[in-house]
C-alpha cells in the first residue's frame, strides 16, 4: 500500500523509539488505531483489559510452541539429510565390494 | 506529496475485522488501512504521552484510563502476534513435509544397505568345516557352500 512519506517517518520514528522492528511496527500501529477505533464488545473496561490479555497469553504460547517445533524439525532434517548422504556413500561402497566378492567367488568356482 | 510503497500480510481473521471496522467507520479498502494507520501513529503517541502523565501521577494500578492504554498497547500487538504465529505454524508444516518425505528416504537406504551388509557377511563368512565334515550344514552360507564346491570338486 503507498503510505504518505510523512506517515511512513512517523512510523519508522516509533520503531526505533520503541526497538521494534520496522515490518512489526507498521502491524502494532495499524492494531493500535484498530483498537482505538473499535467498537467495545465489553462493558466492563476490567474484562476488555483481561480478555486482551488472555488473548496476547495464548498466542504468545502458540508462537512458542511453533518456534520450538521449527527448532526440532529443522534439526531432524539436518540429521536426516547427513544420514541420507551418509547412506548413499556407504551404499556405493558397499555395492562395490559385493559385487567384487561375487566377481571373485565366480572365479574361484570356474577355477576349479 | 511523496509515498512510500509498505507491505503488510495480516491473517485472514484479521482482515476481515478491519473490513468490517472500516465498513464502521465509512472507510473501505487499502485507504482505509492507511487512514486507520494513520489514526494508530496519531493515537499512540498521545497515548505515549498520556501514559507518562499516569506513570509521573503513580497512576498505573487500578486506574481506568490506565486500563483503557494497556488494552489498546496489548489489542494492537494481537495483530502482529496472529501472523506470526500463523507465519510460524505454515512454517512447521512445511518443515513436517519435509521431514515426511524424508523419512521413507532413509528407511529405504537403510534396508539396501542391511541387505548388502547381510550378503558381504555371506560371502566372506568363514566355512563352517565341522558342519561340513558331519554333512549337518545342508544348506550353508554362500561362503559355505562355495567352500565345499570347491572341496568337492578337487576331491
Amino acid at each position: 500500500m503507498e503510505l504518505d512519506a510523512a506517515l511512513w517517518e512517523q512510523v519508522q520514528q516509533i520503531a526505533q523509539a520503541q526497538k521494534w522492528p520496522r515490518d512489526d511496527a507498521i502491524l502494532i500501529l495499524l492494531g493500535y488505531g484498530a483498537a482505538v477505533h473499535a467498537p467495545t464488545s465489553a462493558g466492563d473496561p476490567v474484562d476488555a483489559l483481561g480478555a486482551a490479555r488472555a488473548e496476547v497469553a495464548r498466542l504468545r504460547h502458540r508462537v512458542f510452541s511453533a518456534t520450538e517445533a521449527v527448532r526440532d524439525l529443522q534439526m531432524n532434517i539436518t540429521g536426516l539429510t547427513a544420514s541420507i548422504q551418509q547412506a548413499q556413500k556407504s551404499l556405493v561402497t558397499l555395492e562395490q565390494i559385493v559385487a567384487d566378492l561375487k566377481r571373485q567367488a565366480a572365479r574361484d568356482l570356474t577355477k576349479g | 506529496m511523496s509515498t512510500v510503497r509498505a507491505e503488510i500480510e495480516l491473517t485472514t481473521e484479521d482482515w476481515d475485522q478491519l473490513a468490517a471496522l472500516l465498513d464502521h467507520l465509512a472507510r473501505s479498502g487499502i485507504e482505509g488501512v492507511g487512514w486507520l494507520l494513520g489514526e494508530g501513529v496519531r493515537r499512540f503517541i498521545a497515548d505515549h504521552d498520556a501514559w507518562e502523565h499516569l506513570v509521573a501521577a503513580g497512576r498505573t494500578e487500578d486506574d481506568p484510563a490506565a486500563r483503557e492504554l494497556q488494552r489498546r498497547e496489548a489489542e494492537a500487538h494481537l495483530v502482529l502476534m496472529r501472523v506470526r504465529a500463523a507465519d510460524l505454524e505454515a512454517r512447521m508444516d512445511t518443515l513436517r513435509a519435509t521431514v515426511a518425505d524424508l523419512n521413507p528416504q532413509y528407511q529405504k537406504l537403510k534396508s539396501r544397505l542391511f541387505t548388502l551388509q547381510h550378503e558381504r557377511r555371506e560371502l566372506t563368512a568363514a566355512p563352517d568345516l565341522e558342519a561340513m565334515a558331519s554333512g549337518s550344514d545342508a544348506g550353508g552360507s554362500l561362503g559355505t557352500r562355495v567352500w565345499r564346491w570347491l572341496v568337492g570338486r578337487r576331491g
